[in-house]
């Protein structure tokens, strides 16, 4: 069964892709969301068949076929279905389907319609494979599908200049982190003999091996923390963080609902579901969860900076995304993973519905994307308003909406760290506490511009052309054709798109009752904490081991759950009634903290922007602190101008001819040869093969003198 | 009678002259006369290996290589005839479209 | 060498005369034929290349005929098998070519089926005399393609160089087999390895020099560094479907008898000659594996031209395939060389077909936004190049990932070679990825014409795709089949012992 939550899409995509050309509009449109339907539907079934199974062998496996076998090294084409990768489909395939019904009204109109939802089907699929593949190497095939998808789509307005940059950018970005994946991949095949997440021919996976081995110790690098570095080196391409972010808000020039589906909701959590998944050696390295943790930390806030200063709807959003992100990551870090992952779940919810909104406000404002144009919008667009006021409230951390659950869970789970040198846990949290006012107040900021105050569009002198450094929409090229910009007022978006909004407004909202934290759940009467009990058995948690001074949390207690990562929180229901005793005052305490500074940000916001809307930012913020143009006069630039000028230019002309001249002098005339001082000429080729030649026979002859002479 | 390594000297004589042919040779039909050289000189070594081993194949290899040349020269010649169709020399520093 | 050793079993030799007799045929119907026969010939080169790879499938799976000439073992089966289907492909490929070019018809096939019958010589050699004729044979008629466009002046001049080096290459190859054949009174390889491991070699030093001036003759037909410097010229001045063929059939089969000279008949640890010299050529090839790769992807990166920036390209693959020599083992050479001849096929014929007549439009520029004005063939391209580039599920990936990992278990001391090879097919991406980047994210090229494609030409695609598709998912049974090949080398009696 499993294979047809991955194959729907497939067989989706290839309809569309290969007579799509051909078909009806709605055809296609209809082809595209049903396949996703079937996979959702599929996906929910599989997913009760797992909650129907007792709690420590809740795993489904799957086998097509045996891939690669070479030597001792192994990979399948098998699918894994655990709590972990099930609640991934869940919200997967569910957030897909809105997600592609909103586009088939968003594109209505583009030229390139069919191609459109051929790449989104195919996403789906490469996504699903990333998150159900049983052993890395599939899990990379997944990773590098996405990412060929998400390239495609970035670049998906072909015509336009920055689309392809981006693109590019993006891909480029990518390999640098799928190299580290590569090589931490590598490692641990040769550490424990597997990659598989799950026992073959009588290997125990390689997370069941990690299990077993010893803590190392903090600020010492072990394999362990080496293989969880390289890992989170992949996480960093894929997931947008420092120092690999670059790349995320560059890609806002694709569509917006592939902005709201593969980098907002699903693709850019794929590091989060790569560390979680291999958290059984994340959590033997102290080193690696301190980097991680502060990589997460300080991407969060980094990005938030930026988001202060952005004027295009989509690009707020998307330094929003990467610094909800550094949250995810944070919470790995600290050992909170399941809390990363809950928050991946509440952050697809609201962040894929801020994106949709932005798309239905920019549909709505004829392609504009710029905030400073908009302004007192919520008259015209209710649906629009309503809903992204609901993702707002939630992003922003208000009281029982479903941001505020998970990221209350991660900022107290960071508070009480225990894998971090000693104090770091705090310092963490005061930036995460600081990100979440920063959070509330620069979304005030956008919603404000976007929707309250005077309306500034309409009236400024050429709309649309001002700004071309920005990524407009502008696939209705044809479709509002005349209508231009400037005229004709706002409008709301027709009913495929703002259902979908409505939808995914109600799951923001209760979205986190699944994981409503201890402390907090016994006031309100919520005493368990269901994502956290399900998810327990696919996530390992850290234990001080021999050298802690925390060891009293209780020894590491080895139990052998099928899909390998070893069910160490079976000790911890024991644990959980005792801490909670002890620290539900402090975790309530600051629950109430981080309530107070997501509404003096949200009130700090109202208050600043009511007044005046457009104010002047630090250039440095609006500049994005200038990393694109360090990593373009640091990194990028000489590795051109090496290539180019060093490499090929000079050695390859100058060094190697120059020698080859130089020798070739001997035996000719000194004059002549000095005008073949480039390449093309035969006889300087025969000239390298003749000097080739005697390096070789020299080499040989040189090791002639360890035997005898024979001559 | 004469030894074995005076032979090897001679054709390795030969050999680097056709080399040095090659390198220094501009004219296409005079380069090719270079490697028709070393051809030969490896042939001079096939036949005194052949006579000095007492062994018949370094004879039979010769022929194989003359033979081979014969081919190799008929389609040489028919290259260099082509080149000179098109670009009216013989020159091979001439033909350098192709560079870099 | 008596009479009656001789074995003449002309079974064990007939896909090289089917090959040749098939060439003959091929030159006869097009002189006798007013108009040329092009589709004929193509037809008849197909049916005997089929014909040929039947008899290879029918070979005695190991055995040594004509006095030890001809040998039958897994590796000549193997690269049999690359070879009839390169050229088939090539077949395939050249009827469209040469309509749209206008070029004589016949003769074409007629030197495709000499070279294939050059390049079966070149694979079942079990004689250094054989393996020079199969060399020759081989190359010589490649000579004669890469000019194939007689008023084409670029193409000349690829012809020359190619024809001059080569010709060069192969003196030097030539005083090797004999120096040799000097050293050891014998140019059977089988028989070189018997003396080498009995210690009864004459004159050691000889050995050692004609073994490096074998591998020069070696190292520039596989166009690895540094006797690489014909290859971007000549790759870019044939006309392309050459210029695919070129750089993978007679390659893989100068692969083969590299293989069967050095990795069988030099790789004997048994008297300390043998070991010198084993351990001498192994370091000798690794450090030019090292070289090749290297400077193939660097100077690739700074191509324009896509013919070139694939010569470079092909530079870098000989690199990867040398990798695998240093384990002394042929499975992951042949794997290799099978993927690479599959998907860099593939991008020849797409390029030819993009190219137009006269290859005017050869410029990665030129392939500026056609992405989606072409679809089928900018994403056949696409997926090649990132073949080429070691992308899964692609073939590129699993035969890198052979040769990387049967090299990384089998030769520890050469991990470092694996490590050089990994870094280097990192930074290749780079430049493979540059053409896919044109076509699809830069706006329309003007003057862009939709090519047309032929039927046959369409069936090479399917077939080039589908072999990239299949041994990048589905590499096990070949896997396999190659992984017993290599015990029925370890376990073959060998006939030249005698």
């Amino acid at each position: 069964m499993l294979k047809w939550i991955t194959l729907a899409p497939l067989i989706g995509a290839l309809i569309n892709g290969l007579f799509g050309k051909r078909l009806n509009e709605k055809v296609v449109g209809l082809i595209a969301c049903l396949s996703v339907g079937v996979s959702a539907a599929l996906s929910f079934m599989q997913f009760g068949k797992l909650l129907s199974l007792p709690a420590d062998q809740r795993v489904i496996t799957e086998h097509f076929f045996t891939w690669i076998q070479v030597g001792a090294f192994r990979a399948d084409f098998a699918y894994l279905l655990d709590p972990l990768s099930g609640l991934y489909i869940l919200f997967i395939t569910g957030v897909g389907l809105l997600i592609h019904i909103y586009a088939t009204g968003y594109m209505h109109g583009d030229p390139g319609y069919y191609r459109f939802f051929t790449y989104l089907n195919l996403f789906m699929f490469m996504m699903l494979t990333l998150v159900l593949a049983d052993n890395l190497l599939l899990l990379f095939v997944g990773w590098e599908g996405v990412g060929l998808c998400s390239y495609l789509l970035i670049g998906y307005y072909i015509k336009r200049k920055e689309a392809g940059d981006a693109a590019k950018k993006a891909f480029v970005t990518n390999r640098v982190g799928d190299f580290s994946y590569s090589i931490g991949m590598f490692l641990i095949f040769t550490a424990f003999g597997s990659i598989s997440f799950v026992a073959k021919d009588g290997v125990p996976s390689f997370l069941t091996q990690a299990a077993s081995r010893p803590v190392e110790a903090l600020w010492s690098l072990g394999l362990m923390g080496g293989i969880a570095l390289l890992l989170f080196g992949g996480a960093t391409g894929k997931s947008a963080q420092i120092p690999l972010f670059v790349w995320l808000p560059d890609a806002m020039a694709g569509p917006t609902p592939v902005s709201a589906l593969i980098h907002a909701a699903t693709m850019v959590t794929a590091g989060v579901y790569l560390t979680a998944r291999c958290s059984a050696i994340v959590v033997k390295s102290p080193t690696a969860m301190t980097v991680i943790a502060v990589i997460g930390a300080a991407t969060a806030i980094f990005a938030a900076t930026i988001g202060l200063a952005q004027n295009d709807i989509k690009k707020v959003l998307a330094y929003s995304t990467v610094s909800q992100l550094g949250y995810m990551f944070l919470a790995c870090g600290v050992g909170a993973f399941i809390a990363g992952i809950f928050h991946v779940m509440t952050h697809a919810f609201f962040k894929a519905l801020l994106f949709l909104g932005s798309g239905s406000v920019i549909h709505g404002m004829h392609e504009e994307q710029d905030i400073r144009k908009m302004g007192g919008l919520r008259k015209y667009m209710k649906i629009t308003f309503v809903t992204m006021s609901i993702g707002w409230f939630a992003i922003a951390g208000f009281p029982l909406l479903s941001g505020f659950f998970s990221k209350d869970e991660i900022l107290w789970k960071t508070f009480t760290a225990e894998a971090l040198p000693h104090g770091w846990g705090k310092a963490l949290w005061a930036v995460a506490f600081l990100t979440a006012g920063l959070t509330a107040f620069y979304m005030t900021r956008m919603m404000w511009l976007t929707f309250f105050g005077e309306e500034r569009f309409g009236k400024g002198h050429d709309a649309h052309h001002g700004h071309g450094g920005h990524g407009h929409d502008d696939h209705h090229g044809d479709h509002h054709g005349d209508k231009g910009h400037g005229h004709g007022t706002p409008h709301e978006s027709p009913l495929v798109m703002t259902l979908p909004l409505i939808l995914l407004a109600v799951l923001s909202i209760f979205g986190g009752f699944v994981g409503v934290p201890h402390a907090l759940g016994n006031i309100i009467g919520i005493h368990e904490n269901k994502i956290e009990h399900f998810l327990q058995p696919s996530i390992a948690e850290f234990h001080a081991g021999e050298h802690g001074a925390a060891a009293a949390h209780g020894a590491a207690a080895e139990s052998h759950g099928a899909p390998a990562v070893a069910a160490e929180g079976a000790a911890k229901p024991a644990a959980a009634p005792a801490e909670a005793h002890g620290d539900a005052s402090t975790e309530l305490a600051l629950t109430g903290l981080s309530v107070l500074i997501g509404l003096v940000g949200i009130g700090l916001g109202v208050l600043i922007y009511s007044k005046k809307p457009i104010r002047h930012m630090p250039s440095v913020l609006e500049n994005k602190y200038y990393v694109d143009e360090l990593y373009e006069t640091t990194i990028i630039n000489p590795l051109e101008e090496t290539s180019r000028h060093v490499l090929w230019k000079f050695v390859d002309v100058k060094v190697i001819d120059g020698f080859v001249n130089g020798v070739a002098r001997g035996v000719s005339e000194l004059a002549n040869l000095l005008r073949y001082s480039q390449t093309g000429l035969a006889r300087s080729y025969a000239a390298v093969i003749l000097l080739g030649a005697i390096a070789v026979i020299g080499y040989f002859v040189v090791k002639i003198f360890g035997i005898q002479i024979g001559i | 009678m004469v030894p074995l390594s005076w032979y090897l000297a001679l054709s390795a004589v030969l050999f680097t002259i056709g080399v040095v042919g090659v390198l220094i040779q501009r004219n296409a039909i005079v380069l090719f006369m270079c490697i028709e050289l070393m051809l030969n000189a490896v042939n001079l070594t096939l036949v005194a290996f052949s006579r000095f081993l007492g062994d018949v194949t370094g004879q039979l290899f010769v022929f194989m290589v003359m033979t081979v040349a014969a081919a190799e020269a008929a389609v040489g010649l028919a290259i260099i005839i082509s080149l000179f169709r098109n670009r009216e020399t013989l020159n091979v520093d001439e033909a350098d479209l192709l560079k870099l | 060498m008596q009479i009656e050793n001789l074995n003449l079993n002309y079974g064990a030799v007939a896909p090289e005369i089917i090959a040749a007799v098939t060439g003959v045929i091929s030159m006869l119907v097009d002189a006798l034929s007013p108009k040329g026969a092009r589709k004929t010939n193509a037809v008849i080169s197909l049916v005997g290349l089929v014909l040929a790879l039947l008899a290879v499938v029918r070979l005695e799976p190991s055995g040594s005929y004509f006095g030890g000439m001809v040998t039958t073992d897994p590796v000549r089966v193997f690269f049999s098998v690359i070879i009839l289907l390169v050229a088939i492909i090539a077949v395939l490929l050249a009827g469209q070519f040469l309509r749209d070019e206008g070029l004589p018809p016949g003769e074409f096939f007629t030197l495709i089926m000499f070279a294939t019958t050059g390049m079966l010589l070149l694979a079942s050699a079990g004689d250094l005399v054989t393996v020079f004729l199969g060399l020759e044979i081989a190359s010589i008629t490649t000579y004669v393609m890469a000019g194939y466009r007689r008023y084409d002046v670029r193409a000349n001049e690829s012809s020359l160089k190619y024809f001059l080096l080569g010709s060069f290459s192969t003196a030097f190859m030539l005083y090797g087999m004999a120096l040799t054949y000097g050293a050891t009174g014998n140019t059977n390889i089988a028989a070189i390895r018997a003396i080498i491991g009995e210690g009864r070699v004459e004159h050691p030093a000889l050995l050692l020099i004609g073994a490096a001036m074998m591998l020069v003759g070696f190292g520039f037909k596989i166009a690895s560094a540094p006797f690489h410097l014909w290859t971007p010229d000549v790759y870019e001045g044939a006309p392309t479907i050459v210029t695919g063929f070129m750089g993978t059939g007679p390659k893989a089969a100068v692969f083969a008898a590299f293989l069967r000279v050095f990795a069988d008949g030099f790789n004997v640890t048994a008297s300390p000659i043998g070991a010198q010299l084993q351990s001498t050529w192994i370091s000798a090839v690794a450090v030019i594996a090292v070289l090749t790769m290297t400077i193939g992807n660097v100077i690739a990166i700074s191509q324009k031209n896509i013919k070139r920036m694939l010569a470079y390209s092909s530079i870098a693959h000989a690199g990867y395939a040398l990798v695998g020599f240093v384990t002394g083992d042929f499975a992951p050479v042949a794997f290799y060389m099978l993927a690479y001849s599959i998907m860099s096929l593939g991008a020849f014929a797409v390029i030819q077909l993009l190219a137009r007549a006269g290859d005017q439009k050869t410029e990665i520029a030129d392939y500026a936004g056609i992405g989606f004005e072409t679809p089928a063939l900018s994403f056949s391209l696409a997926i090649f190049l990132l073949s080429l580039g070691g992308i899964p599920p692609t073939a590129g990936f699993m035969s890198k990932f052979f040769v990387f990992k049967t090299t990384w278990d089998a030769a520890p001391h050469y991990r470092w070679l694996v490590i050089a090879a990994v870094v280097n097919s990192i930074i290749s991406i780079y430049y493979y990825l540059y053409p896919i980047v044109v076509m699809f994210f830069r706006p329309l090229a003007p003057g862009f014409i939709k090519p047309r494609i032929a039927t046959m030409t369409t069936v090479a695609l399917i077939l080039t795709l589908v072999g990239t598709f299949y041994l990048g998912l589905l590499p096990n049974r070949l896997m396999n089949a190659l992984g017993q090949g290599q015990k029925a080398v370890a376990i073959q009696p060998r006939l030249g012992d005698r």
